[in-house]
């Protein structure tokens, strides 16, 4: 009876004419606070600074919203989730630039770019690439927004019927997919995974008091601050990393973006890559698959299978830009339904995200929904207003965003450690919390060096103790047995997924190789 | 086995780690209390769940490393030089922020980084170093409301600008 009561309501949500109604009023409400002089002005920086994180190397919307936590203490929870929201949507764009202009992509998720975007870049086509990639990944964005929106209110629907076993179960799949299912090796996934639930359990236990993990210093009580991991993590480690393989001065010349124009046949192969685009991305982003660089892979690789111009490809074919730019972006809209509906982040930019929201004392979940409409609906509005600031900025600017990569090496990378210092400084003057700024970057170094993806060590760190506590409360209904979650259905389901996600790729290797 | 340790040591050293880094941990998670009488699940419990994993983890990495002959995997040599210049600007950096202050000490870690990436001016970059320290840690500690601290420079920077009850940002502040 429980498990066919959460399906009923979905089925009744997802009625096309309830749901217009449903998401509409909201998202005009949204639109009201989004498009005030003071939010307009707070997209407009987080656009700009995130096409400026985004066309820089090194440094990725993740990094740059963990140095913007603080802002969470002075400034209204709207106009900070609004600077974020174009943060996270302007390194989407910005990462394009730099892949098709200097062969370098700003972001992985731009790594794909990078193939037939340089290509055409050198065949002088450098203008059209930068225009199909601006405009497929506002056509995407666009449409993984309005999904995002017509999607947010039945998932909660589905999530209210979620207990504690339930929850636990579907952290653990996240855990898994993110971790696990899609690195080169599940084992070091898993591994960065654990450090990452363990850096999140140092500190005083909240529901027994008991300190974790503090080794005797009094410092680590109140545990580690997310901003000092991830500025470790991508800051400090990757200058360590770039200082021991020797990268010196820039990497290649850039190449001039020339006239901002398509050709009609360039048009005509563009547009239905964005398409296309979008409807791989935004399924694996909202999924917890975690990461973009999934679906601009997937994403290439359709273009090319579906492509007439197949010999194109490797020498400049559009649509390989086309279509994992509008992926890309997608996915980052994609993304945001499980943090909102569920209060799960399956990316690292997610994941500091919902420490932004529980540094505001708001928990995203099922109840964010209800509890603060005002603050979801004007997020989701200001992405649509992200995203038209972004393509009217984006290519009229683009001269300015190429000659920022201009900056020698020694001052960006020395700039970069001046900017993490400062960030993990001025959190409490704590030279405890420096030492352990670098320490971690060490330990991400090493982790690179090795081979270790560092986005699971944050989704862990802030997704662990949630999950923890989930369990505990799953134990407490079950009066300590273990066997209260096998007497669930859908947990048992999310379990059984979790494990095929685990042994999966582990078990088609190997049925394909004997 | 021997021959496959020479060829890619990297697996195996990395599986010590991991090992070693669980064993740490869950020494200390393996005393921990069980908690109070209310609390089904003690303080302890998560915390050996996940070493436990994490010396799992450890023992398959060395596994594999040992078993499955794989591929030395093309890893830049290390810039010694470089890592060298990096590691002193950040022992300075730690050493000095809490009596030079932030400005001074983080002038130093920009001219050593700038240094470890192959630049030659170390006037220029301290200069510039010292410009962005300043110009960054007055925004934090004047308009974001974060005090840097009075360090050597501070004092005679932006300190004496006195407090500002709300800085530009007032209007939108909580």
């Amino acid at each position: 009876m429980e498990a066919l009561g959460p399906l009923a309501l979905f089925a009744e949500a997802l009625g096309p004419l309830a749901l217009f109604a449903e998401a509409l009023g909201p998202l005009a409400r949204g639109f009201a606070l989004a498009l005030t002089p003071e939010a307009l002005a707070w997209s407009l920086a987080g656009v700009t600074v995130g096409t400026l994180v985004g066309v820089l190397p090194g440094i990725g919307p993740a990094l740059t919203i963990a140095l913007l936590l603080p802002l969470t203490y002075q400034v209204d929870a709207a106009y900070a989730f609004t600077l974020f929201a174009g943060i996270y949507y302007g390194a989407m764009y910005g990462g394009s630039t730099t892949a098709i202009l200097l062969n370098a992509p700003g972001e992985t998720a731009s790594l794909v770019t990078a193939i037939e975007g340089h290509a055409m870049a050198r065949r002088g086509r450098a203008g059209a690439a930068l225009m199909t990639a601006a405009l497929g990944s506002f056509v995407a964005g666009t449409l993984g927004t309005i999904a995002l929106t017509f999607l947010a209110a039945p998932v909660v629907t589905l999530a209210l019927a979620f207990g504690p076993a339930e929850y636990f179960a579907l952290m653990v799949l996240a855990f898994v997919t993110v971790s696990a299912t899609l690195t080169a090796s599940a084992s070091k996934g898993l591994v960065s995974l654990a450090f990452g639930v363990l850096l999140g359990m140092v500190g005083i236990d909240l529901q027994t008091g008991q300190p974790r993990f503090t080794f005797g210093v009094p410092q680590l009580l109140g545990g580690i601050d997310v901003v000092i991991v991830a500025v470790g993590l991508f800051a400090v480690g990757e200058t360590f990393h770039l200082a021991a393989t020797g990268a010196r001065a820039s990497e290649g010349t850039v190449t001039a973006p020339g006239r901002l124009r398509m050709t009609a046949a360039e048009w005509q192969r563009s547009w239905k890559a964005w398409l296309r685009g979008a409807c791989i991305g935004f399924p694996l982003g909202a999924i917890p698959a975690g990461g973009s660089e999934l679906p601009t892979f997937l994403s290439y690789w359709t273009e090319r299978k579906l492509s007439r111009h197949r010999a194109e490809f490797g020498n400049g074919a559009i649509e390989g830009v086309a279509g994992p730019e509008a992926a890309n972006n997608a996915a980052t809209a994609g993304v945001l339904v499980p943090l909102l509906a569920l209060g799960l982040p399956t990316s690292a930019t997610a994941a500091i995200m919902l420490s932004a929201f529980q540094s505001y004392g708001i928990q995203p979940g099922p109840t964010l929904l209800a509890a603060q409409p005002g603050l979801v609906w004007g997020l989701i509005a200001s992405l649509y207003i992200a995203n038209v600031l972004l393509l009217a900025l984006n290519l009229p600017l683009v001269g300015l965003w190429v000659r920022l990569l201009a900056i020698p090496r020694p001052l960006l990378q020395a700039g970069i450690l001046t900017f993490a210092t400062l960030g993990t400084w001025g959190i409490g003057r704590s030279v405890v919390d420096l030492g352990l700024l670098f320490g971690i970057g060490f330990v991400g170094f090493l982790m690179r060096r090795f081979g270790f993806p560092l986005a699971p060590v944050i989704i862990g760190m802030i997704l662990g103790p949630l999950a923890e506590q989930e369990f505990r409360r799953a134990m407490t209904l079950g009066h300590g047995d273990l066997a209260f979650f096998l007497e669930r259905p859908l947990a048992l389901a999310l379990f059984a997924i979790a494990a095929v996600a685990l042994a999966g790729p582990a078990v088609w290797r190997t049925l394909r190789a004997g | 086995l021997n021959e496959r340790f020479r060829a890619n040591p990297d697996g195996l050293l990395a599986g010590i780690a991991v090992l070693a880094c669980a064993l740490l941990f869950g020494w200390h998670a393996w005393t921990l209390p069980s908690g109070p009488a209310w609390s089904t699940v003690g303080p302890g419990v998560a915390p050996r769940m996940v070493t436990a994993l994490l010396g799992a983890l450890g023992l398959v990495m060395m596994a594999q490393a040992l078993l499955r002959s794989q591929p030395a995997p093309s890893r830049d040599p290390l810039d010694r030089p470089a890592f060298g210049w990096l590691i002193a600007g950040i022992v300075l950096e730690v050493a000095l922020i809490g009596s030079a202050g932030f400005v001074l000490a983080s002038t130093i870690l920009f001219a050593c980084a700038a240094r470890a990436f192959g630049s030659r001016r170390p006037v220029r970059d301290a200069a510039i170093g010292l410009a962005l320290a300043a110009t960054a840690s007055a925004v934090f500690d004047r308009v974001l409301g974060y005090p840097i601290g009075d360090g050597l420079i501070e004092q005679f920077l932006f300190l004496p600008l006195g407090p500002l009850a709300a800085g530009p940002l007032g209007p939108l502040a909580r």
